[in-house]
């Protein structure tokens, strides 16, 4: 009896420790690791899931790293025996990647400041203001999200042609200012904001601009956070657009460049995964800097709810 | 301060729907008036056509002597407590109740003065500083009214403030809310749906349903004198009971009778009326406070009814029983039982506290008052 009981008190006395260690009965304790083991098998199947999304990611880091000895010694490796900057120089020096990015910036920064702007205006008209057609012209706006790009490009192309846009940004920026997913969001975050808060502006002696831009946008900062991420990354990922509008090599994006670097310096990947490398940086920045608010505008920005 | 004239005020959202109809009042300068009503009478509408946030389909509004039907919310020189608190989340306190001076240009000295003066009055000092978030139900209902303080209106409107707050606090407030207005002495409208709200605060009630006003009146006069079944039931808590039944001529005068209910002798006052209604149906009124009160078993004449007790709700200071004579059921407001459910009681009513209704139209008939 004696040999079958030691051990049970000894690991209830540990449980009962960790117990008063941690401040918690012994009941919530042993519940806890209990959903604990419950839930490692789905623990590791999503490990596995995120190292083979994270491997691509890898790889391209390692490449960029990779002199061009290394690269041509293995064919495929996931580790660096010499790290190297020779790639970054390369694609600086042989390149205009530098030129791209700030081309890139400008592009995504102006259609940034635009959606930023004219989405929360008219999402605020179409939720808070009465107008006749209002509700229709708000349908006609949300059936246009489901007209393929593709089946646009010539059309745009002609317009573009005729207004003497083409070998300019103004094709890629001007359209982009209505974007209507972030009109739809806009509306549905802004319906959300309670209609005394604007009557009691009004109340208050606020015009309609002032009431916008002093109660209403500060009332949006995660709607604009959702905004200003969304359309930055959108415009700075975008290759179509830029393929279709610039001719001159100096105007071209990041994304185009990228492209380039594939007939460049074909045999040299470690060049094109540094390219690649440079071109995420933005995104990640973003995310790093702007992580709580990314999280908060997809919890509270009415995509979820 | 100001007056404030209402004439014909109607809205229509479409041609047939119309929310108020044909709306008169005349607020007194200094005067606390009490727009109550179920949901969707048109209460809040009407107060959102006084501040302006509602267009004006019909009639005409006048504040201190001028029409203002057409002029903004800005211009009308009003201010609005709201629900919701309706707090600006992105300011403090103190800037929450400065916003409107600000944008009317008032010096910064007078601003600091003004709002200081009203968190002073408010009890509010100490929570300028913080965001509307960081404060409770209370105290942003407290910011709310300082938001309107601060701008010395004309008139002041409060569209049902207290409906958020839990029923201690609601008590709290209405007592500081009117305390506060006689402090002020400001034109102040005030909607709710709370009957309570609105005899303990009224200078003068508007009872409203469908859009209509019933009755205007002084809390006390729509107690005692009720225009119509509606403004009787609305009016008083517990709410009046409501018999349907004819006026029997007898030997002593006339009698109520119902159908497998009660029937009840009714006081001298209330003949002429019954000889008038003949035949016609109509509508017993008996306030619970009128049956089996202290009150009325000292009166010797007092007409009585047999109920038997079904509930007894103690409430402290006084018992609700819940009661039935035949197949009716009602509602006693008693100071002393003793008994148990199951009992049977002789209750007396009060004369005074009986009221008849015509049973088609669901007015009030005409009492004598002088009449016992």
């Amino acid at each position: 009896m004696s040999t079958l009981s030691e051990p049970q008190s000894d690991s209830y006395a540990k449980l009962q420790r960790d117990a008063e260690r941690e401040g918690k009965s012994l009941f919530k304790l042993s519940q806890r690791r209990l959903r604990f083991w419950k839930m490692s098998w789905v623990y590791l199947v999503l490990g596995g899931a995120a190292l083979l999304l994270a491997l691509p990611f890898y790889y391209m880091l390692v490449t960029a790293f990779k002199s061009t000895e290394e690269l041509a010694s293995f064919s495929v490796s996931l580790w660096i025996q010499h790290p190297s900057l020779e790639p970054l120089r390369q694609l600086l020096e042989g390149t205009i990647y530098l030129r791209s990015i700030g081309n890139s910036l400008l592009i995504s920064g102006a259609i940034t400041v635009g959606n930023l702007l004219f989405c929360p205006l008219a999402g605020y008209a179409f939720s808070k203001h009465r107008f006749p057609g209002r509700d229709k012209i708000f349908f006609i706006l949300l059936s246009t999200m489901m007209i393929p790009g593709a089946v646009l490009m010539v059309p745009n192309f002609l317009l573009a042609r005729d207004f003497g846009w083409i070998n300019t940004y103004f094709p890629l920026i001007i359209p982009s200012f209505g974007s209507v997913f972030f009109v739809f969001l806009s509306r549905q975050f802004i319906s959300k904001i309670p209609n005394d808060l604007i009557q009691a502006a009004r109340v208050d002696g606020c015009s309609e601009v002032r009431l916008f831009f002093q109660i209403v946008l500060p009332c949006c900062r995660p709607l604009l956070a959702s905004i200003g991420i969304l359309s930055f990354l959108g415009a700075w990922n975008s290759f179509i657009g830029p393929m279709i509008y610039l001719l001159d090599e100096s105007m071209y994006t990041t994304p185009l460049v990228i492209s380039m670097l594939q007939g460049r310096f074909s045999n040299l990947e470690n060049v094109q995964m540094a390219g690649s490398l440079l071109s995420i940086l933005p995104a990640l920045v973003l995310f790093f800097v702007f992580q709580k608010q990314i999280v908060n505008s997809f919890a509270s920005s009415g995509l979820k709810e | 301060m100001a007056t404030l004239s209402l004439q014909k005020i109607s809205k229509y959202y479409a041609p047939n729907a119309a929310a108020v109809k044909d709306v008169d009042l005349e607020v007194k300068d200094g005067e606390f008036v009490v727009l109550v009503g179920p949901s969707g009478c048109g209460k809040s509408t009407l107060l959102n056509m006084i501040a302006g946030l509602e267009e004006i389909t019909g009639g005409t509004l006048e504040i201190a002597g001028r029409e203002v039907n057409d002029l903004p919310a800005k211009n009308r020189d009003i201010a609005m407590v709201f629900q919701n608190y309706a707090l600006y989340p992105h300011m403090s306190v103190y800037d929450n109740m400065a916003f409107g001076l600000k944008l009317r240009h008032v010096p910064k000295e007078e601003i600091d003065q003004r709002v200081q003066e009203a968190a002073r009055v408010l009890s509010i000092g100490h929570l300028l500083e913080r965001l509307p978030r960081e404060l409770s139900g209370g105290q942003r209902q407290r910011v709310a009214v300082g938001r309107a303080i601060v701008r010395k209106p004309a008139i002041f409107l409060f569209d049902e403030p207290l409906s958020n707050l839990d029923a201690k606090l609601r008590v709290q407030m209405r007592v500081e809310l009117k305390d506060l207005h006689q402090r002020l002495r400001s034109t102040m409208i005030y909607v709710t749906h709370d009957q309570t709200e609105a005899m303990t605060m009224g200078d003068r009630i508007v009872v409203m349903k469908d859009g209509l006003v019933q009755q205007v009146a002084s809390p006390l006069e729509l107690y005692d004198h009720p225009c119509n079944r509606f403004v009787a039931s609305f009016i008083g808590s517990p709410p009046m009971n409501f018999f349907e039944g004819t006026l029997v001529k007898t030997d002593k005068g006339y009698s109520f009778h119902q159908e497998q209910g009660i029937t009840l002798p009714l006081p001298k006052r209330w003949f002429r009326a019954a000889e008038a209604q003949g035949q016609r149906k109509v509508i017993l009124g008996l306030r619970p406070e009128g049956i089996g009160s202290l009150l009325a078993t000292l009166d010797t004449e007092a007409p009585k009814i047999e109920a038997q007790v079904k509930v007894v709700e103690p409430m402290g200071s006084e018992f609700y029983l819940h009661v039935t004579t035949g197949k009716a059921a009602y509602v006693a407001r008693v100071e002393k039982f003793q008994g148990k459910p199951g009992d049977t009681l002789s209750m007396p009513v009060l004369r005074d506290k009986i009221y008849l209704f015509d049973g088609a139209s669901e007015l009030a008939l005409s009492v004598d008052q002088d009449l016992p």
